[in-house]
């Protein structure tokens, strides 16, 4: 039931989530942030069972953290993603695996190029344009297939993530009612709110970026 | 990171660059020895089986779901919110095994110390004894530092351990709440058996947690007086333990202040449906109009 | 792994031997009934089985459920009984052992004994003292309490005649007024283990009657019951 997006332009990746924490049919908590920031250049999200997931990602967060300090350099998106998915991998095969879906997004400075990586709980990873997990997928994937290109702007990628929001919103039964949403560029990562509006009748949602105010809306 | 684990999960992530434990010692600035916390000084029998956790999951029962010979008793509506005065931390005070009421008197608030506060909703004997883990833990840690734990602290010192024993039918859903040395908001979070730790202003555990939340989110602001907040907390209880059958017994409230918790009497909820509809005079309000009333047969 | 014959899914190492317990604290004492009788389903395997146990001077053990764990446990918890009063110099307080029970029963929580035990004895302030628990160790000190197969016979009489509950006549603050003596409370326990053994098939033969004060430590009376 839970809500993840992620698109990659040529030089960002947009990612996007929910923010309900939900326990059997009682919403816990609207306001929570499913992403984590690896560090400056990358930013992981993580949906899955209760539980898990804060540990899981806890713990991947404390460990990278902990290799930018030892060797004074961050880990790039793609060694995050795979050491992220071969931890998850040899908990996979123990006692107590981990039940986690991750999109892992950011940005290389040394070649100029983001990247977005899509893992599941089996492990299986992938670099990909753009990802989605769970229900959203139903809806979000054909959206993302018929507009994406290769050379979306940051604000068309953020209005591609709106139109999919919108979607699930109209169509999917458990819609929910905030988004976080976070761009990864050469800048380092910049996080919107989403904001509801009434558009024609019909509900649509607006990004505010959080430290500056500047919004973003699909039109 | 603990024999226990070791020795019947045989946990692979242990052996990875840094042991969870010890991540989460460290990320709490909790000693970076290695050791961090002993969370697991337990060693607890278990069945000589090849799965003694499933023989644990199926002839212990903490939920009434089950048939399992042994029925826990367990406890039901709790509720706690921050507002401009503290935290208010209230609760019913009925435990049920099976569908026999075990006790209308549990104390479902564990007094951890004199600025700590856990809730009780689960398996009481898992909430009592894990908060009372935590409270030797929070304890040690107030020695060794110079100064209290902070509620997130402490929260998460329980969320570790009872992550520990994630998958072998612990029930425990708590919320810790308190109040921050030298800070000028209280604290609030919640914690349950899954290892979900969550900081929000409002929570509700337990089986009549969806009707307190009614009352509650429709009453609730953050710039509440004492009183009306105590009301409010009095109210979304009574009705839980009207609808919820597993809830019931007294409300026993608890106000968290910046100097520490007090707590106040405990009301008896078939006296607060008298104070709250005094024309039912305590009779359900579908048969106030007179009834004839005729012995049961018995039939031979 | 533990090399072993059982078969996880069936085995059943839990047998309820039926049985009843019933313990009222006083203002300056405690009793403590239970019956004799340990049955195997419709099987009586014996009329003289006694379920509580006296553990110090000042406390009594009494238990329902699995007579084999009731035992084991008992057993335990005297072993460290006899330890705390060697190290110590002296003997084990109610409260201290009330809790130490509770902890020793959640440290089988993933192998349950399958009791229900209740501690009596005098607190610290010389007043009488019952706790009750569930099988894994949730610990509640209550002013009265039953276990075992009359529970549901003998708990909701007690609740009415010694905690007044959802009494019209007695108002809550005047309850107390009303508790009872020893000797009340000795007739009350014969005269519901009398009731118990009429209507059920497992509470009978014998009633053990342990009665606690500060001066006269722990007595214990022998009582017949209905042997049908």
């Amino acid at each position: 039931m839970e809500t993840q997006i992620g698109i990659r332009g040529d030089n960002f990746v947009v990612l996007l989530s929910d923010k309900i924490v939900a326990q059997s049919i009682v919403k816990m908590k609207h306001n929570q942030d499913k992403m984590k920031q690896l560090n400056k250049n990358n930013v992981m999200s993580v949906t899955g069972e209760a539980g898990d997931v804060d540990s899981f990602s806890e713990y991947i967060e404390a460990n990278i953290k902990l290799f930018g300090l030892r060797q004074n350099r961050p880990l790039t998106t793609s060694e995050c993603a795979y050491w992220t998915r071969g931890t998850l991998a040899e908990a996979l095969r123990s006692r107590s695996p981990y039940n986690v879906n991750l999109l892992i997004g950011g940005f290389n400075p040394n070649t100029k190029k983001s990247s977005l990586y899509r893992i599941d709980y089996l492990s299986s990873i992938c670099e990909v344009p753009f990802a989605a997990h769970g229900y959203t997928s139903y809806f979000a994937y054909s959206l993302m297939d018929k507009e994406y290109r290769k050379d979306l702007t940051k604000e068309e990628a953020i209005k591609l993530a709106i139109r999919c929001v919108k979607q699930l919103d109209h169509r999917f039964l458990v819609g929910q009612p905030g988004f976080i949403l976070r761009v990864i560029d050469e800048e380092g990562i910049h996080t919107y709110d989403s904001q509801p509006i009434l558009e024609n009748g019909q509900r649509s949602f607006n990004f505010v970026n959080v430290a500056n105010n500047v919004v973003v809306s699909e039109a | 990171m603990n024999d226990f684990k070791q020795q019947f999960l045989g946990d692979t992530l242990t052996k990875t660059l840094f042991s969870e434990t010890e991540a989460s010692a460290t990320t709490n600035g909790l000693g970076s020895t290695g050791s961090g916390f002993e969370t697991t000084a337990h060693k607890f029998a278990l069945a000589p089986l090849q799965k003694p956790v499933e023989f644990a999951k199926t002839h212990i029962d903490n939920t009434s779901e089950t048939q399992a010979r042994i029925q826990a008793a367990h406890g039901t509506t709790t509720l706690a919110f921050k507002f401009q005065h503290g935290v208010i931390v209230c609760t019913d005070s009925r435990a049920t095994m099976g569908n026999v009421i075990a006790s209308q008197t549990v104390k479902k608030v564990i007094e951890i110390n004199e600025f700590l506060l856990g809730t009780m909703a689960g398996g009481a004997a898992d909430c009592s004894f894990w908060e009372r883990e935590l409270g030797r833990q929070c304890k040690l840690y107030a020695l060794r530092n110079k100064k209290r734990i902070t509620v997130a602290g402490a929260s998460k010192i329980l969320r570790n351990m009872v992550l520990n024993y994630k998958g072998m039918g612990l029930s425990m859903g708590t919320m810790i709440c308190g109040w921050d040395e030298d800070t000028t908001d209280p604290a609030l979070f919640y914690v349950d058996s899954d290892g979900q730790r969550l900081e929000n202003h409002l929570f509700s555990v337990g089986s009549g947690s969806t009707f307190a939340y009614s009352v509650l989110d429709a009453g609730y602001h953050y710039n509440m007086e004492v009183e009306e907040a105590k009301e409010l907390a009095r109210r979304a209880i009574y009705h839980a333990t009207y609808r919820d059958a597993f809830s019931g017994g007294y409300v026993r409230m608890y106000h968290i202040k910046q100097d520490g918790w007090v707590a106040f009497d405990l009301q008896d909820v078939g006296e607060l449906d008298i104070h709250y509809y005094p024309e039912r005079k305590g009779v359900p309000d579908n048969q106030v109009q007179e009834e004839i009333i005729r012995p049961a047969g018995v039939s031979v | 792994m533990v090399p072993t014959e059982h078969h996880g899914d069936q085995w059943e190492p839990y047998v309820d031997n039926g049985g009843s317990t019933l313990a009222i604290a006083g203002e300056d004492f405690v009793v403590i009934g239970s019956d004799t009788r340990s049955s195997d389903g419709y099987n009586i395997n014996t009329r003289y089985d006694p379920k509580a146990f006296k553990f110090t001077n000042n406390t009594v053990l009494a238990t329902t459920g699995y007579r084999a764990d009731c035992k084991s446990m008992a057993k335990s918890v005297q072993a460290q009984i006899t330890k705390y009063a060697h190290d110590h110099g002296k003997e084990m307080s109610v409260e201290a052992m009330a809790q130490m029970l509770s902890i020793m029963m959640y440290q089988k929580r993933f192998f349950s004994y399958y009791v229900f035990p209740i501690v009596a004895g005098i607190d610290k302030e010389g007043k009488g003292a019952v706790y009750s628990y569930d099988p894994v160790g949730n610990m509640e000190r209550v002013g009265f309490r039953a276990f075992g197969s009359s529970s549901a016979l003998l708990q909701p009489f007690i609740d009415d005649q010694l905690g007044f509950k959802n009494r019209a006549d007695i108002k809550p603050e005047e309850r107390e007024l009303h508790l009872p003596d020893l000797q009340q409370a000795k007739n009350i326990i014969t005269d519901v283990f009398n009731g118990a053994a009429e209507r059920d098939i497992y509470t009978g033969d014998g009633l053990q009657l342990f009665t606690i004060t500060k001066e006269g430590g722990i007595e214990l009376e022998e009582l017949p019951l209905k042997r049908d």
